[in-house]
């Protein structure tokens, strides 16, 4: 859903702001007529997820019409995971019940921080007030499935900072928070600005710092920026992670499908206008996953998630992994651990994930 | 049928880098008509890429060029043009000889240099005709006046007289022209004699085999003769004799005394043909050889390996390639613990050196890591043997030794007063002697200093024209061991010895260079995922110690969304730049890491 009130300063996904609402109805219609063209009742999903952008500055009838082609052109399960993303501003109560009686059972907010100073940096058109408020009014309206994503890292920031606003949502209904790392985008308002950022070591002990607070409040870490209340994982993300196939629909929106990854391009107009001419619309990216790929895949995003990759699954065993002195040395210090026939990092090995994993993905390929 | 030896001129042009010697030769070449400006590339008898780069000649090039003077007659000038560098004395003093007179072009603000000086001195020695030419009077700055006093002064030869000119512009060729013609003396010929040729250059080419440059000094020599080189001793049938031309070579029936030409004789490699060889009949030889001639003799040696270990074949090739043209290039396979195989290469110089690194990268594209260069050390076991060390893993262990030996070099340094200070202050450092200074004008000086050549190797001529504003020019030769305090440094990564990072040093710089080399390398070495400690010790003795902490953040933590391949890139990337590192035990270490360590002056 390509549209923002406004874009935030450290934000590089593609989307429009101001309400553009004409725009807005031949966006859906264009969504809806590309579902169309995919018909096929012998696809079966148990997730859907709408992303931005900000989902939620779509009309309720927006988000009716799209379920509805969804479900006429394909097997949606009835225990279907249904998300949307929310600005916290954007959401009040009756578009909250309006949301429940749609079907959706799963809202993620950007909630990004509890801390006004650091929303109003960022760019956030909310305030930590409104975003607890619209928390309280998800859960009054029905929603038992509430995630929030915060940010970490931000100009300024103190590991205080992050515990406050940990606190306050761990008060909430609140079943899911992805703690998200800030990286500085080139081409973000962020980038041009002069802003010093909290050290190596205070983000380092942020990072842990959330791991431990969630922990003790009852979030299991399952992938290194995902927590979960029990039975609360959020089964979309988790299709990522596992190498599953998805469709996608939206200009900018990447997709899965029949061995193929694909991202269209960030560009609404061409979006649309393809569509009109019943024509697949443009793609910036189209790779055909080989298994070979498939096989990496598995690594690089397997090893996100906190129960790992079964080593059988890629051809490897834990002696096999011993023989690389710096892996060995990854399993003496703890970054890995070797258990059951899975190997998966522990939090520490998630802080250097990058480097374990070109490791593994060089001794699989030796 | 043969020429009118009288109308023949030989002569080359000498000067100091940037004075302008290639630029004078196109013009020479362009206001000759052997090339017609539009045909006329800049430069054109630098002709290696590399060498046009630099500014400078490596290989020495000779060309014949017809000109017609006001009064009519037609000369056959035959221009050889010299390597201008310190690693290629030899090869200058060759294409010297091969000559009866020199262009001496000096800078018409900048004066005579340290390397003009040492260039001059060779073709005082060599007998020739030195005709002085200043150069860049279109320059703001110039003073050819004060310049040409400086020529008469510090050479000893009249200069009242020499032509002042614009190599850039043009202006005044036509007045070098003049001066070559009167000046320069007509080569002395006896067509009588047997033959005796100098070879003063020689090129590999891949359907002629070796292109002999020579200059014919008695006799004559024509296709289908059997030559004999003297000091090789080998035979050969000329295939073919001709001149060279600035596009190409031309073909004739005989060369005769007195001139420059080529012969072809399906020899394999320059090796078969040095530089300073003389080239007979194998029937009815020359009595002597050229006096002079020198095996070429690498002074600097350096490990070269393949930064993609499977490519050793490919860099195998391409030194066996360069050697064909090159017979001072030398080298043999050695194995690195920290880097696999790769071959021990012997060079002129740190110049040569470095151009034979950049060929290899450019010409072969091949990724390679060198190891700090080595001068030979001479070593004098217990029990009275003595061996020669090039590669500091083979230095004996310290009770095995009586005494060690390093060579030193004169070295020249010319410079402006107000830099001596700080350049005495660099030499010392670099364990110089000093030797003595001269005041060449009220403004510049000469200084001579002894200094060991492993103190040259690295990194002193950056250190001299950082000290001098780039005003300082350095000039030496080799000339003989000393006894010295040698001591074998090793660094150590993660608590191995990375033999590839070994070297020897005087005993006193052991601790500064080590500490100084434990910095860079710790600036050099990226994080990695564990801390990795950087060591520098002499025997078993750690004697510099440094820390490149462990990584902190290595982790994408941030939501790309659905969009798997983003992310996949973005560690693909990463994955990249460890692809130009090499792996020691746990430690990845980036080829600059081996070239930084070289550097000291800072």
């Amino acid at each position: 859903m390509p549209f923002c009130v406004k874009k935030c300063a450290y934000c590089d996904f593609y989307s429009i702001a101001g309400t553009c609402s004409g725009k807005r109805l031949e966006y859906t219609a264009a969504v809806v007529n590309h579902i169309n063209m995919y018909h096929d009742k012998s696809l079966v999903f148990d997730s859907i997820y709408f992303g931005g952008g900000t989902p939620s500055l779509m009309s309720p009838q927006d988000l009716e019409n799209i379920l509805c082609a969804l479900k006429e052109n394909f097997t949606i399960t009835p225990d279907c995971e249904i998300t949307l993303e929310l600005n916290p501003e954007t959401a009040d109560k009756n578009y909250l019940s309006e949301l429940k009686w749609l079907g959706v059972n799963r809202l993620s907010f950007g909630v990004q921080s509890l801390n006004d100073d650091e929303l109003k940096l960022m760019g956030r058109i909310h305030t930590a007030e409104k975003a607890v408020s619209s928390i309280q009014d998800a859960f009054n309206a029905g929603f038992d499935n509430v995630s929030c994503d915060i940010i970490f890292g931000v100009p300024f920031q103190e590991p205080k900072s992050i515990r406050n606003t940990l606190t306050e949502l761990c008060r909430l209904p609140v079943a899911h928070i992805s703690a998200y790392g800030l990286k500085v985008e080139p081409n973000t308002p962020f980038a041009r600005m002069e802003l010093i950022f909290p050290d190596e070591d205070t983000e380092e002990r942020m990072y842990f710092d959330i791991i431990d607070f969630l922990g003790l409040n009852g979030f299991e870490q399952y992938e290194i920026s995902n927590f979960a209340k029990k039975g609360k994982h959020s089964r979309h993300n988790l299709k990522y992670w596992q190498g599953t196939e998805y469709l996608s629909f939206g200009p900018s929106a990447s997709g899965y499908f029949k061995n193929r990854r694909y991202t269209y391009k960030k560009d609404i107009d061409a979006y649309i206008s393809a569509i009109q001419n019943k024509k697949e619309p443009p793609v910036s990216e189209s790779l055909t996953v080989s298994e070979n790929e498939k096989r990496q895949e598995k690594i690089i995003f397997g090893l996100r998630l906190s129960k790992g990759i079964l080593l059988s699954e890629i051809d490897l065993s834990c002696y096999s992994l011993t023989k690389s002195p710096i892996i060995s040395r990854l399993l003496n210090e703890d970054y890995i651990r070797c258990e059951n026939g899975f190997l998966r990092l522990t939090p520490k090995g998630f802080y250097i994930s990058n480097g374990i994993i070109n490791e593994i993905l060089e001794l699989q390929k030796g | 049928m043969t020429k009118n030896p009288r109308n023949i001129r030989n002569f080359s042009i000498i000067a100091h880098i940037d004075h302008g010697k290639s630029t004078l030769a196109d013009r020479l070449l362009e206001f000759t008509d052997t090339v017609t400006s539009r045909e006329m590339e800049e430069q054109l008898l630098d002709n290696m890429d590399l060498e046009r780069e630099r500014g400078i000649t490596i290989k020495a090039r000779a060309v014949k060029l017809d000109y017609t003077a006001p009064d009519g007659e037609v000369y056959e000038l035959n221009l050889i043009d010299t390597p201008g560098h310190v690693d290629f004395n030899y090869e200058v003093s060759r294409s010297l000889s091969a000559c009866e007179g020199a262009l001496l072009v000096v800078d018409a603000s900048q004066g005579i240099e340290a390397q003009t000086l040492a260039n001059a001195y060779l073709a005082v020695d060599n007998n020739l005709e030195i005709v002085p030419v200043i150069n860049k009077i279109d320059l703001a700055s110039a003073d050819p006046d004060r310049v040409k006093g400086e020529i008469e002064d510090i050479i000893g030869i009249p200069a009242q007289d020499a032509p002042c000119i614009s190599a850039k512009t043009g202006l005044n060729i036509q007045d070098v022209l003049k001066a070559i013609v009167e000046q320069v003396p007509p080569p002395k010929v006896d067509y009588d004699l047997p033959a005796k040729a100098l070879v003063f250059d020689s090129v590999y080419d891949s359907y002629r085999g070796v292109i002999v440059y020579i200059r014919m000094f008695e006799g004559k020599l024509s296709k289908g003769d059997v030559i004999k080189m003297m000091a090789s001793g080998e035979e050969f049938e000329i295939v073919e004799t001709g001149y060279m031309r600035p596009f190409g070579f031309e073909p004739c029936n005989t060369i005769y005394a007195g001139e420059v030409g080529y012969i072809t004789a399906s020899i394999k490699t320059v090796s078969q043909t040095q530089v300073g060889d003389t080239v007979t009949l194998a029937s009815n030889p020359t009595k002597e050889a050229f006096a002079g001639f020198k095996q070429a003799q690498p002074m600097v040696y350096s490990g070269v390996y393949p930064a993609d270990g499977s490519r050793y074949g490919d860099l195998r090739d391409a030194l066996s390639k360069l050697q064909l043209n090159d017979a001072a290039l030398t080298f043999e396979p050695e194995t690195s613990i920290a880097l696999g195989f790769g071959f021990r290469c012997g060079f002129l110089g740190l110049l040569h050196m470095e151009v034979i690194q950049e060929r290899i990268e450019r010409e072969f594209d091949l990724d390679i890591i060198t190891t700090a260069p080595s001068v030979i050390y001479k070593i004098a076991l217990r029990g009275g043997k003595e061996i020669w060390i090039d590669n500091p893993t083979n230095y004996p262990s310290p009770d095995e030794i009586e005494s060690s030996y390093e060579p030193v070099v004169k070295a020249n340094i010319i410079c402006p007063t107000e830099f001596v200070g700080g350049i005495m202050d660099l030499c010392q450092d670099r364990r110089g002697t000093f030797v003595d200074m001269k005041y060449l004008d009220s403004v510049r000086v000469e200084l001579h200093y002894r200094l060991p050549l492993n103190e040259i190797i690295y990194d002193f001529f950056d250190a001299l024209k950082s000290r001098s504003k780039g005003y300082a020019s350095l000039d030496y030769e080799i000339a003989d061991y000393e006894k010295s305090s040698l001591v074998k440094l090793d660094i150590l990564l993660n608590g191995d010895i990375v033999d590839a990072l070994s070297f020897i040093v005087h005993s006193e710089k052991a601790y500064t260079r080590a500490r100084k080399i434990a910095e860079k390398l710790k600036e050099n070495i990226p994080r990695q995922m564990f801390e990795v400690p950087v060591q520098a010790a002499i025997g078993g003795k750690i004697i510099a110690r440094e820390t490149v902490k462990a990584m902190r953040k290595d982790v994408l933590a941030k939501c790309y969304g659905g969009d798997i391949t983003r992310k996949k890139k973005l560690l693909e990337k990463q994955k990249e730049g460890k692809k130009k590192m090499r792996r020691l035990g746990t430690v990845e270490v980036p080829q600059e890491a081996f070239m930084a360590v070289l550097k000291f002056d800072e």
